[in-house]
């Protein structure tokens, strides 16, 4: 995904709000959207997000940043209609499993009034997300169905 | 383990309390046990307190000013399923010949009305996600899977607020049907508020003896059987959110402990914190084979006038949630049934009951407890 091509793109990088979690999720310099993960030298574990300490094997400090794949596939979601104080919806949540044996967490863009299938193809785009409460916008994962020709 | 009996029980309203406090909220709870078990305090040897947010030595602050003796306190915490926990490590006290009296309090003082929310904020609080969320995701998972529907889950709603109607001790006294729990205002997903727990303060209280000091008839008649304790801890990898597999792994291990089919089972005290959780713990439990937890529902077998009553005090649902003492006045609730003194709703003949409760955050960690009592 590109910063042209998305209707939830960046306009420019100089406006990209910081990422509600850089470990996990940026926009990169080149404008691609990417979920950051872990991969272990030592035994090939795979995280969301780099972390210090391997869970399976733990190693230190063994874990490379990796780009974990752009799509998977939906396994739940729910419209959250009560938002947190500053949060403007109803928007949806939900998980995605990718390829890699992970699961990742974020907003799910799913047709109005349809239901959702589990298993669905998602591809990830990016969500600008801005809090009433005076902090900055953040940006987070975002997830949309694919279809045939790759456009939602 | 040694045999160890509930000698006595004792509770307080729960509500907003808030000219009310924390110390005398437990003291209250503290003295009715007492007096039920016809115990001094100085035959109490260890204190266990379950709570999730009341600060530092809560159970010290709190019992200092009954004049408790400077027994051995220990603070427990496991979020929601806290009050449990200090009951099983009660359990496990006086089971393993530590102490042949032990009391056990649940105690939680809440700011506000509302609906729960944990300290913890994590990446998902920070994209949008909401307690309820986790049980609302729970749920679409289990309705896509299962075909369970909204319905399903609104009738678990207005059974519990309904049973709760006639609990003296419920926070939220008003009955309604399946119809206004769905037009309520909408949470998350199927949920919608009548199916949420609000806040509430309150604290209950226990009082677990050895077999040598259940000495009279009135200490003997409720055993506790087993007290299983299962976690969830889940660093990433993909996890079925169609059932809640601590419960399920801690129902199983106290069943096989106390030796004890789920079929045996009279009544029900569970974790009703979200409408889904009810619908879910029946197949943790293994009330119905796993994805039927629907039909259960839809058989009525879970009513008050069904063969196995869950949550006939109005559960979490009617009673408010004042978090450390849930687990602990579910158990207070079951002793009643067992005895047969309950004020509400008695199941006529209740010889095994079963509380179960859990506890945790949306990003992977929690704990869940099942514990079996028997007349």
């Amino acid at each position: 995904m590109t910063l042209d091509s998305s209707p939830f793109a960046i306009p420019r990088l100089d406006d990209a709000p910081p990422s509600a979690d850089p470990t996990r999720f940026r926009v990169d310099r080149d404008g691609e959207a990417r979920l950051v993960g872990g991969c272990c030298r030592d035994c090939g574990c795979v995280t969301w997000g780099v972390r210090s300490l391997c869970p399976r094997c733990w190693s230190t400090r063994s874990m490379q940043e990796i780009a974990l794949s752009r799509r998977g596939k939906l396994y739940a979601m729910t419209t959250v209609q009560r938002t947190p104080a500053g949060y403007r919806g109803p928007y949806s949540v939900g998980y995605v499993d990718l390829p890699e044996g992970v699961r990742v967490f974020g907003r799910i863009h799913w047709p109005v009034d349809a239901r959702w299938t589990p298993g669905a193809d998602v591809e990830l785009i990016v969500e600008r997300i801005a809090v009433d409460d005076g902090t900055e916008p953040l940006t987070v994962p975002a997830f949309r169905p694919v279809t045939e020709d790759g456009d939602a | 383990m040694r045999d160890v009996y509930v000698a006595g029980i004792g509770t307080t309203v729960f509500g907003a309390h808030e000219d009310v406090s924390l110390e005398a909220l437990g003291a209250r709870a503290v003295i009715d046990a007492l007096r039920d078990a016809g115990l001094d305090r100085q035959a109490i040897e260890t204190a266990y307190v379950g709570h999730m947010s009341q600060g530092e030595v809560t159970g010290q602050r709190v019992l200092k000013e009954l004049a408790i003796p400077e027994i051995p306190v220990t603070n427990v915490e496991n979020a929601c399923a806290s009050g449990s926990s200090a009951f099983r490590e009660a359990w496990i006290a006086v089971g393993a010949g530590m102490a042949d009296v032990a009391l056990v309090l649940g105690i939680e003082k809440l700011a506000g009305k509302g609906l729960l929310a944990l300290k913890s904020r994590s990446f998902e609080d920070r994209v949008g996600h909401i307690m309820p969320g986790s049980y609302a995701l729970a749920g679409e998972r289990h309705m896509a899977e299962f075909g369970s529907t909204v319905e399903d889950l609104a009738w678990i709603a207005a059974k519990n607020r309904t049973n709760g109607v006639a609990n003296p001790n419920a926070m939220y006294r008003k009955a309604c049907s399946v119809e206004e729990v769905l037009a309520s205002r909408r949470i998350a997903g199927p949920l919608t508020v009548l199916q949420c727990c609000g806040t509430a303060s309150g604290a209950a209280a226990v009082v677990l003896v050895a077999g040598k000091r259940a000495d009279s008839e009135a200490r003997r008649t409720v055993r506790v059987r087993a007290c299983a304790l299962s976690s969830r801890m889940q660093w990433g990898e993909p996890e079925d959110l169609s059932i809640f597999l601590p419960t399920h792994r801690a129902a199983r291990t106290a069943y096989e402990y106390a030796g004890i089919d789920p079929d045996d089972v009279d009544v029900v005290e569970l974790h009703d914190a979200f409408s889904v959780g009810e619908l879910l713990h029946y197949e943790g439990l293994m009330l119905c084979a796993r994805g039927h937890g629907a039909e259960l529902v839809r058989s009525g077998a879970t009513a008050i006038s069904g063969t196995v009553p869950v949550n006939p005090s109005g559960g979490l649902l009617a009673r408010g949630h004042p978090v450390g003492a849930t687990g602990v006045v579910q158990i207070a609730e079951l002793v009643k049934q067992l005895r047969g003194t309950a004020e509400h709703h008695q199941v006529l003949g209740a010889k095994v009951a079963v509380a179960q409760s859990q506890g945790g955050t949306g990003a992977g960690a929690g704990a869940a407890a099942v514990t079996i009592l028997s007349r």
